[in-house]
């Protein structure tokens, strides 16, 4: 019997598509309309994988050409564990500060905290 | 049906008013963050576009680019890019200026030290010293045409391509008819006329003695490109001894002069990065010495946080972090 399963498009991978497209477009609704709180956007290649809150304790895998683990702890953000080259990302330490980002560049992954009240809008350094 | 929900939201904002479009890419080995107000989405893909293409030309691993090709062309002239040659034009320019605080043919030193790669080591000094003789950048042609002759010397335009991309992320936001923007290459920054409530932006200085996201001061800037060399970065440590990547042209060896980073800021993104490095190298007695004759803009800060400023920084560099000491 020829087997044809590899074609189907299952029902499961429409919602998980759909959901996908719904929480971008609610990301994106809430970061264009200013945000509240302070939460954390995760992006790889440029593109929202996922928004955290940052008061609530949580770990985040993301996984591109490498693995980057972050922890949400005390308000907090940081790497800690991460198999890129040479571990930039978590070196980087603890980050708290509104507009604060960890970056993994070898990995195409960046974790910024946004929210109301960005002093700067950019660092040179 | 998805498809069409997203096109319709993200022309729902079309109005009168610019729409505010932001984007993040990897690029020259860096982060390319991208804030830009105008009426097309299609901007920020033509900036990531444009940051890529100069990236092809002028990078030094890429086999197609204009500086492999140099670098690979035993005492040939050849024919380059435009952009190229109006970029090594100046890097040379600035050497002259310098004295060679700023070299562009530190190709086989920095291959040497191999920051950044697997092979990065402590070179031996007799190794330092052969390729030190290799780094003349007097050496280097640039006749008309276009066509560029390094005379076995190679070419590194690490220290130089952010700022050059920086003037020609400002020539393309021209010629799209953008309104304000702000753009971040790994830490150069060009920043657009004024925020649409009418603030300005606000560039944070990096505090060389805290994190990547940790700042010492701010500054206002309008209409203008800043960059910063700092010892903190792309820097290893072999022995227990820290070896920072600004090489000093002269020695071979990290420029130690006491100084872990300076900022530079100018009209021209050029500037700020071939300034940046020469300053840098120079140490801030030299430095800030050649920034007054030369009227740059610059922030010296030294391993024991003091700060010295010249130019706009004397009036528009806001500290925010008390343990510095500014000096005069």
């Amino acid at each position: 019997m020829k087997n044809s399963d590899e074609h189907i498009i299952k029902i499961s991978d429409i919602v998980y598509t759909a959901a996908i497209l719904i929480a971008a477009l609610v990301i994106f609704a809430l970061v264009a309309g200013g945000g509240k709180g302070q939460t954390v956007v995760f992006k790889l290649d440029g593109e929202v994988l996922a928004e955290l809150p940052l008061d609530k304790d949580a770990t985040y895998e993301v996984q591109g050409a490498y693995t980057n683990v972050f922890a949400i702890e005390g308000s907090t953000l940081r790497v800690t564990e991460t198999n890129c080259p040479h571990q930039e990302c978590q070196k980087t330490g603890a980050v708290s500060a509104m507009g604060a980002s960890i970056v993994c560049a070898p990995n195409h992954v960046s974790a910024t905290i946004t929210g109301e009240g960005v002093e700067i809008d950019a660092i040179t350094g | 049906m998805c498809a069409a929900i997203v096109l319709a939201l993200g022309m729902a904002g079309c109005g009168n008013a610019q729409e505010q479009h932001t984007s993040q890419s990897f690029v020259m080995d860096t982060v390319f963050d991208q804030t830009v107000y105008a009426d097309t989405v299609l901007v920020v893909a033509s900036n990531t576009q444009l940051v890529n293409n100069i990236e092809a030309l002028m990078s030094k691993t890429i086999p197609t680019s204009d500086i492999y090709k140099i670098n690979h062309s035993l005492g040939h002239d050849v024919s380059v890019n435009g952009e190229t040659a109006r970029v090594i034009r100046a890097s040379l320019q600035v050497a002259e200026q310098t004295e060679g605080a700023f070299n562009p043919a530190m190709g086989d030193i920095m291959q040497l030290w191999g920051f950044g790669t697997e092979s990065e080591n402590v070179p031996s000094p007799e190794r330092i010293a052969k390729v030190l003789e290799l780094s003349d950048y007097t050496k280097v042609e640039v006749k008309d045409g276009n066509l560029v002759n390094s005379n076995g010397v190679m070419l590194d335009l690490g220290g130089v391509v952010k700022g050059y991309a920086l003037d020609s992320l400002k020539d393309n936001l021209d010629l799209m008819g953008a309104g304000p923007a702000l753009v971040s290459l790994g830490g150069s920054i060009y920043a657009r006329g004024t925020k649409p409530d009418g603030a300005p932006w606000t560039i944070g200085v990096r505090d060389p003695f805290g994190s990547s996201t940790d700042y010492m001061g701010t500054l206002e800037l309008t209409d203008m490109c800043i960059s910063t060399s700092g010892s903190y970065e792309r820097g290893f440590t072999e022995g227990g001894v820290y070896y920072h990547h600004i090489i000093d042209p002269a020695t071979g060896y990290p420029a130690k002069n006491g100084l872990v980073s300076v900022s530079v800021m100018d009209e021209g993104g050029l500037e700020t990065d071939l300034y940046s490095t020469a300053l840098f190298v120079m140490g801030a007695e030299k430095g800030v010495e050649f920034a007054q004759e030369h009227e740059i803009s610059a922030l010296f800060i030294t391993e024991d946080k003091k700060l010295y400023k010249t130019g706009s920084f004397v009036d528009d560099f806001q500290l925010t972090d008390e343990g510095y000491y500014t000096n005069h």
